[in-house]
């Protein structure tokens, strides 16, 4: 589909003979990054990349339209001020409202790259190719999408592997394993967990200073592909993901220049 | 039993000085009697006028009682009534809430106390200002000087809200710490609890509330501390939130918004004082038989009277020594207000 500079990259969609191969970099993956250690079940929707040798180096699960089978649940990041003049105070305040505000839009989701033999300036390489493929694969499918593309991004995790924000956000609500739940449930996961989760808008100033100092951080493992979305036109978008409250990218599509660019071209 | 020789009756600019006192010895927070003079001195002069409004009162009256110990001339005590909570504005509080989460696939069920903050309670009337001289503690004469301001409610009716509710101090060191305040109201103020105590003086305390968190607080992200202290009364507290724990006040449902104290409340019918409450003509003899202890009220504004005395209801009214009609400054055949004074 397309070429590279460096590296000789080459994306095509994944097909069921490919699974073996996608498990395989997913798990090595979300290994080095501290991720949910799940494997995908199956191919669909998947692009994967691969060099010249035809080795699998990155992939990654474009989906049209995310949670119309399963409802997505973020927390928005939202801001409220307390203020009187007359006692001289000015406090801002950030709260957390679950939601499903991203269900229906489009996803890129399940990331996965080399990042073990690869130098930095290869895997940023990689991935504004693979990013790239992505949002031309979009354009062509643009019919049928949401307005808005969104990639989350894993949060924070301690050196036991715990996710900082589920120390204090999640455990007073969920005795259940948000790993545990992924594993057994799959995409239905967010569903169970987010049903035991408060409703009303939380204030992030009762949560442990460390829990408020995670909310919107993503993991280190993942930054070069944060700076790979930022340049493409993403923007962290007050949302967080609720298991680790890793950050939400979000973008709206038309304004995305490879959207418009491919879109150009089909015109033609 | 002998007369009680305590004698409740409206208070009066005069009696600024052991209003003084009582603020001075009371511990931080427990007590809504105001830290400098002037401002007590606008109490005591505002209850006056309270008292003296015959006609259409508007609400915002409060009422400010004493207790004397005839025996030795002194003041020992004080309490309060505040016609309308809030009033011309809101009176906030914290309403307890349960929620149930629940996911069958996880199999969990999660009981949630959640804190609403409220305005349930305004324009209730307020039980307001209760101090007793602690050497007093274990006599008659805490008992009479809450207890009566229910018959004063009962007297003059199209005063009050048929609806009673009572602050109780939270708990709070010594030093002003307070659990609560430090895991809630701090958050917001970046204040000690003792300045936002000063701040409140004198005003109400929705300019406050407006700025504290209008979502629910979800308990379970509190400290254990502040969790623990939900509902918890002061040590000093005890006595006052006693005797209307007995006369049949609910703990359960409201909470002070700055200290987490209990806030008390019931509807007035339902009071053990007014259920068994009496009116009548009151009779007097010199050699009354001993009978069981009564509060005993004289009704009237500024020259309301009660005390608690042994007296015997009979077929023709209470009858009482004369020693006790004279105490109330009342005489036989004048209507009384009476109620079996049943401790426990």
């Amino acid at each position: 589909m397309t070429s590279a500079n460096y590296l000789q990259l080459t994306s095509r969609p994944a097909q069921a003979a490919d699974l073996a191969a996608l498990q395989a970099l997913r798990m090595d993956f979300c290994q080095l990054a501290g991720e949910p250690d799940t494997a995908p079940t199956h191919a669909g929707g998947f692009l994967l990349t691969e060099n010249a040798e035809g080795r699998l180096l990155g992939c990654l699960r474009l989906t049209v339209r995310a949670g119309l089978d399963a409802p997505r649940y973020a927390y928005h990041v939202g801001t409220v001020v307390h203020a009187a003049s007359e006692l001289g105070l000015f406090q801002r305040q950030h709260t957390l409202l679950l939601g499903n505000d991203l269900t229906g839009c489009a996803e890129l989701g399940e990331v996965a790259w080399d990042n073990k033999t690869l130098t930095p300036a290869e895997q940023a390489q990689l991935l504004r190719h693979m990013l790239g493929v992505a949002l031309q694969e979009l354009a062509l499918q643009c019919a049928n999408s949401g307005e808005r593309l969104f990639v989350e991004l894993a949060g924070l995790r301690d050196p036991a592997g715990q996710a900082v924000f589920w120390q204090g956000m999640g455990k007073p609500f969920c005795r259940y394993e948000t790993r545990a739940a992924q594993a057994r449930f799959g995409a239905d996961w967010q569903r169970h967990v987010a049903a035991l989760l408060p409703k009303h808008a939380i204030y992030a100033s009762f949560l442990p200073h460390a829990v408020q100092r995670s909310i919107g951080q993503a993991a280190p493992q993942l930054h070069l592909w944060q700076a790979a979305l930022v340049e493409a036109g993403f923007a962290y978008g007050q949302h967080v993901r609720i298991d680790d409250g890793g950050p939400i990218y979000e973008a709206e599509i038309d304004l995305l220049a490879p959207i418009r660019a491919a879109r150009a071209a089909l015109a033609g | 039993m002998s007369t009680s020789g305590y004698l409740l009756r409206p208070s009066s600019p005069d009696d600024l000085p052991d209003l003084e006192r009582f603020g001075a010895a009371s511990a931080f927070g427990v007590n809504s009697l105001p830290s400098d003079r002037e401002r007590l001195r606008q109490k005591l002069l505002l209850s006056q006028q309270s008292f003296q409004a015959k006609d259409d009162p508007s609400g915002e009256e409060r009422y400010l009682f004493v207790l004397e110990d005839r025996a030795t001339g002194r003041v020992i005590g004080t309490s309060g009534i505040a016609a309308t909570a809030g009033f011309h504005d809101r009176f906030y509080s914290y309403r307890n809430e349960y929620l149930v989460h629940a996911s069958e696939a996880l199999g969990e069920v999660h009981r949630l106390h959640t804190l609403h903050l409220c305005h349930d309670l305004t324009a209730y009337t307020l039980l307001t200002s209760f101090y007793i001289e602690p050497e007093y503690e274990h006599t008659l004469a805490p008992q009479l000087l809450s207890r009566a301001r229910l018959l004063f409610i009962a007297e003059y009716a199209d005063r009050f809200s048929d609806r009673i509710a009572a602050e109780s101090p939270g708990l709070c060191d010594e030093l002003g710490h307070c659990p609560f305040w430090d895991a809630v109201g701090r958050r917001f103020f970046n204040m000690d609890y003792p300045q936002i105590e000063q701040l409140c003086e004198g005003r109400s305390k929705s300019f406050i509330a407006d700025l504290m968190p209008h979502s629910p607080v979800y308990v379970p992200l509190l400290p254990e501390a502040a969790q623990w202290s939900l509902g918890q009364l002061h040590p000093d507290a005890e006595l006052p939130f006693s005797i209307l724990l007995d006369e049949g006040f609910e703990a359960e449902t409201y909470l002070d918004i700055f200290d987490g104290g209990p806030i008390v409340e019931s509807r007035l019918p339902l009071i053990k004082t007014i259920r068994n409450g009496w009116h009548g003509p009151l009779q007097t003899a010199a050699d009354t038989p001993a009978g069981s202890p009564y509060l005993i009220v004289k009704p009237g504004l500024e020259d309301f009277r009660a005390t608690i005395a042994p007296a015997t209801l009979g077929s023709e009214g209470l009858s009482v020594p004369e020693t006790v009609a004279s105490l109330l400054q009342t005489q036989a055949g004048a209507t009384v207000r009476a109620a079996p004074l049943k401790l426990g």
